[in-house]
Protein backbone atom coordinates (compact mmCIF):
# COMPACT_ATOMS: atom_id res chain seq x y z
CA UNK A 1 0.00 0.00 0.00
CA UNK A 2 2.80 2.75 1.13
CA UNK A 3 4.49 1.70 -2.16
CA UNK A 4 1.67 2.38 -4.08
CA UNK A 5 1.20 5.62 -2.63
CA UNK A 6 4.83 6.50 -2.83
CA UNK A 7 4.14 6.02 -7.16
CA UNK A 8 1.02 8.04 -7.09
CA UNK A 9 2.79 11.10 -5.20
CA UNK A 10 6.17 10.20 -7.49
CA UNK A 11 3.91 10.38 -10.48
CA UNK A 12 2.48 13.22 -9.25
CA UNK A 13 5.08 15.60 -9.12
CA UNK A 14 6.49 14.55 -12.37
CA UNK A 15 3.89 15.54 -14.03
CA UNK A 16 3.35 18.84 -12.51
CA UNK A 17 7.06 19.55 -13.39
CA UNK A 18 6.57 18.37 -17.16
CA UNK A 19 3.34 20.35 -17.43
CA UNK A 20 5.10 23.63 -16.13
CA UNK A 21 8.17 23.31 -18.01
CA UNK A 22 5.94 22.37 -21.26
CA UNK A 23 4.26 25.75 -20.53
CA UNK A 24 6.95 27.49 -20.31
CA UNK A 25 8.30 26.31 -23.10
CA UNK A 26 5.14 26.96 -25.42
CA UNK A 27 4.61 29.93 -24.57
CA UNK A 28 8.36 31.08 -25.05
CA UNK A 29 8.25 29.42 -28.31
CA UNK A 30 5.01 31.55 -29.28
CA UNK A 31 6.58 35.18 -27.95
CA UNK A 32 9.28 34.01 -30.51
CA UNK A 33 7.09 33.43 -33.10
CA UNK A 34 5.27 36.79 -32.35
CA UNK A 35 8.03 38.44 -32.35
CA UNK A 36 9.46 37.11 -35.32
CA UNK A 37 6.34 37.57 -37.30
CA UNK A 38 5.91 41.59 -36.31
CA UNK A 39 9.31 41.94 -37.43
CA UNK A 40 8.80 40.75 -40.40
CA UNK A 41 5.93 42.55 -40.80
CA UNK A 42 7.45 45.87 -39.64
CA UNK A 43 10.76 45.28 -42.39
CA UNK A 44 7.93 45.10 -44.73
CA UNK A 45 6.25 48.41 -43.94
CA UNK A 46 9.69 49.77 -43.83
CA UNK A 47 10.45 48.47 -47.21
CA UNK A 48 7.32 49.92 -48.81
CA UNK A 49 7.33 53.04 -47.04
CA UNK A 50 10.06 53.77 -49.88
CA UNK A 51 7.21 53.30 -52.95
CA UNK A 52 10.36 52.45 -55.00
CA UNK A 53 9.13 49.10 -56.15
CA UNK A 54 5.78 50.57 -56.81
CA UNK A 55 7.12 53.21 -59.52
CA UNK A 56 5.35 56.26 -57.73
CA UNK A 57 8.58 58.24 -56.55
CA UNK A 58 10.90 59.62 -58.51
CA UNK A 59 13.80 62.15 -58.19
CA UNK A 60 13.63 65.87 -58.66
CA UNK A 61 16.32 68.19 -59.71
CA UNK A 62 15.93 71.45 -57.44
CA UNK A 63 18.18 74.68 -57.59
CA UNK A 64 18.14 78.78 -56.27
CA UNK A 65 18.62 81.26 -58.47
CA UNK A 66 20.42 84.24 -57.16
CA UNK A 67 19.97 88.03 -58.56
CA UNK A 68 21.88 90.59 -57.01
CA UNK A 69 21.48 93.99 -58.10
CA UNK A 70 24.62 96.01 -57.36
CA UNK A 71 28.04 97.08 -59.07
CA UNK A 72 30.01 93.90 -58.96
CA UNK A 73 27.06 91.54 -60.53
CA UNK A 74 26.46 93.74 -63.95
CA UNK A 75 27.24 92.61 -67.08
CA UNK A 76 29.23 94.81 -69.43
CA UNK A 77 28.54 98.18 -69.50
CA UNK A 78 25.67 97.88 -67.82
CA UNK A 79 24.99 100.77 -65.47
CA UNK A 80 23.19 100.26 -61.54
CA UNK A 81 19.80 101.25 -61.88
CA UNK A 82 16.36 99.98 -61.05
CA UNK A 83 15.05 97.22 -63.79
CA UNK A 84 11.75 96.53 -64.84
CA UNK A 85 12.47 94.06 -67.35
CA UNK A 86 15.67 92.06 -66.45
CA UNK A 87 15.97 88.87 -68.10
CA UNK A 88 16.98 85.61 -66.05
CA UNK A 89 17.95 82.70 -68.45
CA UNK A 90 18.70 79.12 -66.99
CA UNK A 91 20.46 77.02 -69.65
CA UNK A 92 19.91 73.96 -69.15
CA UNK A 93 22.94 72.25 -71.37
CA UNK A 94 25.25 74.38 -69.32
CA UNK A 95 23.92 73.33 -66.21
CA UNK A 96 24.07 69.49 -67.32
CA UNK A 97 20.17 68.65 -66.70
CA UNK A 98 17.61 66.73 -69.27
CA UNK A 99 16.11 69.20 -71.44
CA UNK A 100 13.74 67.00 -72.34
CA UNK A 101 11.51 68.28 -68.82
CA UNK A 102 12.34 72.18 -69.57
CA UNK A 103 8.52 72.78 -70.25
CA UNK A 104 7.75 70.71 -66.48
CA UNK A 105 9.76 73.36 -64.91
CA UNK A 106 8.28 75.27 -62.07
CA UNK A 107 9.85 78.04 -61.64
CA UNK A 108 8.69 80.02 -57.70
CA UNK A 109 9.62 83.82 -56.51
CA UNK A 110 8.71 83.22 -52.78
CA UNK A 111 4.99 81.44 -53.15
CA UNK A 112 4.62 83.07 -56.75
CA UNK A 113 4.98 81.01 -59.75
CA UNK A 114 6.59 82.80 -62.13
CA UNK A 115 5.52 82.27 -65.81
CA UNK A 116 8.62 81.67 -68.46
CA UNK A 117 9.38 81.61 -72.13
CA UNK A 118 11.62 78.52 -73.50
CA UNK A 119 13.73 77.15 -76.09
CA UNK A 120 15.04 73.66 -76.89
CA UNK A 121 17.69 74.24 -73.90
CA UNK A 122 17.14 77.52 -72.25
CA UNK A 123 14.28 79.07 -69.91
CA UNK A 124 13.92 82.43 -70.09
CA UNK A 125 11.71 84.46 -67.89
CA UNK A 126 11.86 88.25 -66.51
CA UNK A 127 11.80 90.13 -63.47
CA UNK A 128 11.67 93.91 -61.92
CA UNK A 129 14.58 94.24 -59.72
CA UNK A 130 15.38 97.65 -58.14
CA UNK A 131 19.15 98.56 -57.06
CA UNK A 132 21.13 96.62 -54.37
CA UNK A 133 18.19 93.91 -54.03
CA UNK A 134 18.53 90.45 -53.81
CA UNK A 135 15.89 88.01 -55.35
CA UNK A 136 15.80 84.20 -54.97
CA UNK A 137 13.87 81.99 -57.33
CA UNK A 138 13.19 78.34 -56.34
CA UNK A 139 13.40 75.83 -59.36
CA UNK A 140 12.20 72.49 -59.85
CA UNK A 141 12.03 70.56 -62.76
CA UNK A 142 9.81 67.85 -62.60
CA UNK A 143 9.60 64.32 -63.82
CA UNK A 144 5.90 64.31 -64.57
CA UNK A 145 4.23 64.87 -67.57
CA UNK A 146 2.31 68.15 -66.63
CA UNK A 147 3.79 70.77 -69.14
CA UNK A 148 3.69 74.40 -69.08
CA UNK A 149 2.94 76.56 -71.79
CA UNK A 150 5.64 79.20 -72.85
CA UNK A 151 4.66 82.71 -72.41
CA UNK A 152 6.09 85.76 -74.49
CA UNK A 153 8.38 87.89 -72.82
CA UNK A 154 8.99 91.47 -74.43
CA UNK A 155 11.20 94.43 -74.02
CA UNK A 156 13.44 92.41 -71.77
CA UNK A 157 17.65 93.04 -71.63
CA UNK A 158 19.82 91.60 -69.70
CA UNK A 159 22.33 93.71 -67.13
CA UNK A 160 22.72 91.31 -64.11
CA UNK A 161 24.94 87.67 -64.19
CA UNK A 162 22.62 85.18 -62.35
CA UNK A 163 24.19 82.96 -58.87
CA UNK A 164 23.27 79.54 -59.84
CA UNK A 165 23.23 76.95 -56.64
CA UNK A 166 24.54 73.49 -57.43
CA UNK A 167 21.02 71.61 -58.18
CA UNK A 168 20.17 68.28 -55.44
CA UNK A 169 17.87 65.72 -56.22
CA UNK A 170 15.16 65.01 -53.90
CA UNK A 171 12.17 62.22 -54.09
CA UNK A 172 8.78 63.27 -54.42
CA UNK A 173 5.49 61.96 -55.63
CA UNK A 174 3.94 63.01 -58.71
CA UNK A 175 -0.17 63.14 -59.29
CA UNK A 176 0.06 61.03 -62.58
CA UNK A 177 2.32 58.55 -60.99
CA UNK A 178 -0.42 57.44 -57.99
CA UNK A 179 -3.42 57.61 -61.11
CA UNK A 180 -0.80 54.09 -62.42
CA UNK A 181 -1.53 52.22 -59.38
CA UNK A 182 -4.91 50.43 -60.23
CA UNK A 183 -3.99 46.26 -59.63
CA UNK A 184 -3.67 45.44 -56.03
CA UNK A 185 -3.01 41.90 -56.91
CA UNK A 186 -0.71 42.55 -60.08
CA UNK A 187 0.85 45.71 -57.58
CA UNK A 188 1.68 43.04 -54.28
CA UNK A 189 2.66 40.18 -56.25
CA UNK A 190 4.83 42.64 -58.29
CA UNK A 191 6.13 43.56 -55.17
CA UNK A 192 6.76 40.77 -53.42
CA UNK A 193 4.51 42.03 -50.41
CA UNK A 194 1.87 40.01 -48.18
CA UNK A 195 -1.23 41.78 -47.68
CA UNK A 196 -1.36 45.12 -47.18
CA UNK A 197 -2.83 48.50 -47.53
CA UNK A 198 -1.93 51.83 -48.42
CA UNK A 199 -3.46 55.65 -47.98
CA UNK A 200 -1.86 58.38 -49.79
CA UNK A 201 -1.99 62.09 -48.63
CA UNK A 202 -1.82 65.16 -50.10
CA UNK A 203 -1.87 68.20 -48.01
CA UNK A 204 -4.20 66.05 -45.81
CA UNK A 205 -6.70 65.04 -48.42
CA UNK A 206 -6.54 61.58 -48.69
CA UNK A 207 -6.29 60.80 -52.76
CA UNK A 208 -5.68 57.16 -52.90
CA UNK A 209 -6.88 54.31 -50.64
CA UNK A 210 -5.75 50.70 -52.14
CA UNK A 211 -5.18 47.16 -50.81
CA UNK A 212 -6.80 45.06 -48.47
CA UNK A 213 -9.58 45.95 -46.30
CA UNK A 214 -7.94 45.73 -42.69
CA UNK A 215 -8.77 42.98 -40.43
CA UNK A 216 -11.30 43.28 -37.24
CA UNK A 217 -8.74 41.66 -34.99
CA UNK A 218 -4.90 40.61 -34.99
CA UNK A 219 -1.23 42.91 -35.10
CA UNK A 220 -1.42 45.53 -37.74
CA UNK A 221 1.85 47.64 -38.24
CA UNK A 222 0.97 51.26 -39.63
CA UNK A 223 3.68 53.14 -40.40
CA UNK A 224 3.91 57.05 -42.18
CA UNK A 225 6.13 58.60 -44.12
CA UNK A 226 6.13 62.00 -45.93
CA UNK A 227 7.15 63.30 -49.07
CA UNK A 228 7.15 66.43 -51.38
CA UNK A 229 3.96 66.09 -54.12
CA UNK A 230 3.27 67.28 -57.27
CA UNK A 231 -0.38 67.48 -57.40
CA UNK A 232 -3.03 67.05 -60.69
CA UNK A 233 -2.53 71.11 -61.11
CA UNK A 234 1.13 71.16 -60.75
CA UNK A 235 1.48 72.47 -57.54
CA UNK A 236 3.79 71.37 -54.81
CA UNK A 237 2.34 70.65 -51.69
CA UNK A 238 3.14 68.19 -48.60
CA UNK A 239 1.59 64.50 -48.47
CA UNK A 240 2.59 61.69 -46.84
CA UNK A 241 2.04 57.87 -47.15
CA UNK A 242 0.32 55.39 -44.47
CA UNK A 243 1.44 51.72 -44.80
CA UNK A 244 -0.20 48.66 -43.18
CA UNK A 245 0.73 45.49 -42.93
CA UNK A 246 -1.01 42.53 -40.94
CA UNK B 1 16.16 -6.43 -4.19
CA UNK B 2 15.58 -3.04 -5.67
CA UNK B 3 11.83 -2.48 -6.20
CA UNK B 4 10.12 -2.12 -9.38
CA UNK B 5 8.75 1.91 -8.57
CA UNK B 6 12.36 2.79 -7.60
CA UNK B 7 13.67 2.46 -11.31
CA UNK B 8 10.01 4.60 -12.13
CA UNK B 9 10.91 7.36 -9.75
CA UNK B 10 14.80 7.33 -11.05
CA UNK B 11 13.59 7.59 -14.67
CA UNK B 12 11.47 10.31 -14.12
CA UNK B 13 14.01 12.77 -12.66
CA UNK B 14 16.21 11.82 -15.39
CA UNK B 15 13.27 13.05 -18.04
CA UNK B 16 12.88 15.86 -15.51
CA UNK B 17 16.28 17.21 -15.75
CA UNK B 18 16.32 16.69 -19.29
CA UNK B 19 13.43 18.66 -19.74
CA UNK B 20 15.19 21.56 -17.29
CA UNK B 21 17.86 21.65 -19.40
CA UNK B 22 15.87 22.37 -22.79
CA UNK B 23 14.36 25.04 -21.10
CA UNK B 24 17.42 26.84 -20.11
CA UNK B 25 18.94 26.27 -24.17
CA UNK B 26 15.61 28.20 -25.22
CA UNK B 27 15.65 30.42 -22.55
CA UNK B 28 19.02 31.72 -23.97
CA UNK B 29 18.09 34.94 -24.90
CA UNK B 30 17.33 36.22 -21.55
CA UNK B 31 15.71 39.92 -22.98
CA UNK B 32 13.47 40.14 -26.15
CA UNK B 33 14.58 41.62 -28.85
CA UNK B 34 13.62 45.53 -29.36
CA UNK B 35 12.45 45.90 -32.76
CA UNK B 36 10.93 49.21 -32.52
CA UNK B 37 14.31 51.37 -32.62
CA UNK B 38 14.75 50.52 -36.34
CA UNK B 39 11.37 52.38 -36.30
CA UNK B 40 12.31 55.44 -34.48
CA UNK B 41 15.49 55.74 -36.15
CA UNK B 42 13.63 55.15 -39.94
CA UNK B 43 11.38 57.89 -38.55
CA UNK B 44 13.80 60.50 -37.78
CA UNK B 45 15.92 59.67 -41.11
CA UNK B 46 12.57 59.67 -43.08
CA UNK B 47 11.60 62.87 -41.53
CA UNK B 48 15.11 64.88 -41.89
CA UNK B 49 15.26 63.60 -45.05
CA UNK B 50 11.96 65.41 -45.73
CA UNK B 51 13.13 68.64 -44.20
CA UNK B 52 16.22 68.18 -46.89
CA UNK B 53 14.34 67.62 -49.70
CA UNK B 54 11.95 70.29 -49.34
CA UNK B 55 15.42 72.80 -48.52
CA UNK B 56 14.18 73.52 -44.95
CA UNK B 57 16.68 72.10 -42.90
CA UNK B 58 19.49 74.04 -44.73
CA UNK B 59 17.29 77.29 -44.12
CA UNK B 60 16.46 76.38 -39.99
CA UNK B 61 20.03 75.52 -39.81
CA UNK B 62 21.60 78.72 -41.45
CA UNK B 63 19.85 80.47 -38.67
CA UNK B 64 20.44 78.50 -35.75
CA UNK B 65 17.05 77.58 -35.34
CA UNK B 66 16.84 74.28 -34.13
CA UNK B 67 13.49 74.84 -32.10
CA UNK B 68 12.25 74.79 -36.02
CA UNK B 69 13.64 71.68 -36.66
CA UNK B 70 12.58 70.06 -33.50
CA UNK B 71 8.81 70.91 -34.41
CA UNK B 72 8.92 69.64 -37.84
CA UNK B 73 10.08 66.41 -37.11
CA UNK B 74 7.89 65.64 -34.12
CA UNK B 75 4.51 66.27 -36.52
CA UNK B 76 6.41 63.68 -38.61
CA UNK B 77 6.86 61.25 -35.90
CA UNK B 78 4.89 58.74 -34.27
CA UNK B 79 2.74 60.37 -31.06
CA UNK B 80 5.06 58.11 -28.86
CA UNK B 81 8.62 59.17 -29.35
CA UNK B 82 9.82 62.10 -28.30
CA UNK B 83 12.43 64.22 -29.85
CA UNK B 84 15.41 66.47 -29.18
CA UNK B 85 17.47 68.50 -31.70
CA UNK B 86 20.87 69.47 -30.89
CA UNK B 87 23.29 71.55 -32.92
CA UNK B 88 26.44 70.90 -30.79
CA UNK B 89 25.24 67.37 -29.78
CA UNK B 90 25.23 67.74 -26.45
CA UNK B 91 23.07 65.46 -23.94
CA UNK B 92 21.98 67.64 -21.75
CA UNK B 93 18.18 66.94 -22.24
CA UNK B 94 18.34 63.43 -22.64
CA UNK B 95 17.17 61.01 -20.43
CA UNK B 96 19.07 59.15 -18.20
CA UNK B 97 17.33 55.72 -18.17
CA UNK B 98 15.48 55.09 -21.42
CA UNK B 99 16.88 53.82 -24.55
CA UNK B 100 17.62 57.33 -27.20
CA UNK B 101 18.49 56.71 -30.11
CA UNK B 102 20.42 59.31 -32.33
CA UNK B 103 20.77 60.80 -35.85
CA UNK B 104 23.62 62.91 -37.36
CA UNK B 105 23.20 64.49 -40.21
CA UNK B 106 25.11 67.12 -42.28
CA UNK B 107 24.57 70.28 -43.85
CA UNK B 108 26.90 72.43 -46.08
CA UNK B 109 25.55 75.56 -47.38
CA UNK B 110 22.36 76.92 -47.95
CA UNK B 111 21.73 79.10 -51.36
CA UNK B 112 25.10 81.34 -52.10
CA UNK B 113 26.10 81.25 -48.53
CA UNK B 114 28.59 77.96 -47.63
CA UNK B 115 28.80 76.83 -43.89
CA UNK B 116 29.01 73.31 -42.78
CA UNK B 117 26.96 72.06 -39.48
CA UNK B 118 25.93 68.60 -37.68
CA UNK B 119 22.74 68.35 -36.03
CA UNK B 120 22.02 65.76 -33.88
CA UNK B 121 18.45 64.58 -33.63
CA UNK B 122 17.52 62.32 -30.88
CA UNK B 123 14.54 60.11 -29.76
CA UNK B 124 13.32 58.02 -27.68
CA UNK B 125 9.59 56.51 -26.60
CA UNK B 126 7.93 57.91 -23.88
Amino acid sequence: MANQLDYIVATGIFLSVIGYIFLFTTNYLESTQEDVKLSHLRLQSMSMLELKDMDIVSNHYTFWIILINNQSHMLGESILNNFENELVEINFTRLGLDVSKINSTIIYNGTEQISYNYTSDRILFVTAINQNEVKRFFVRITQSNITFSPVSILGYKNNITETFTLPWTSEAITYKSVQNINNYTTLKNYIGADRFHMDLYFNNTKILDFGDTLPKEGDIISLRKFYMVQNSTGAWERGYVVIQTW
Amino acid sequence: MVKAYLYTIELMITLSIVFLIITFVFNAPSFRPDFGKNVIKKSIINSAEYMYYNDELRKFMENNNESLVEARIIQMVPDTITIEVSDNCDTANLPQFLDVYRVKYYIAGYQERYFFKRICISGWEQ
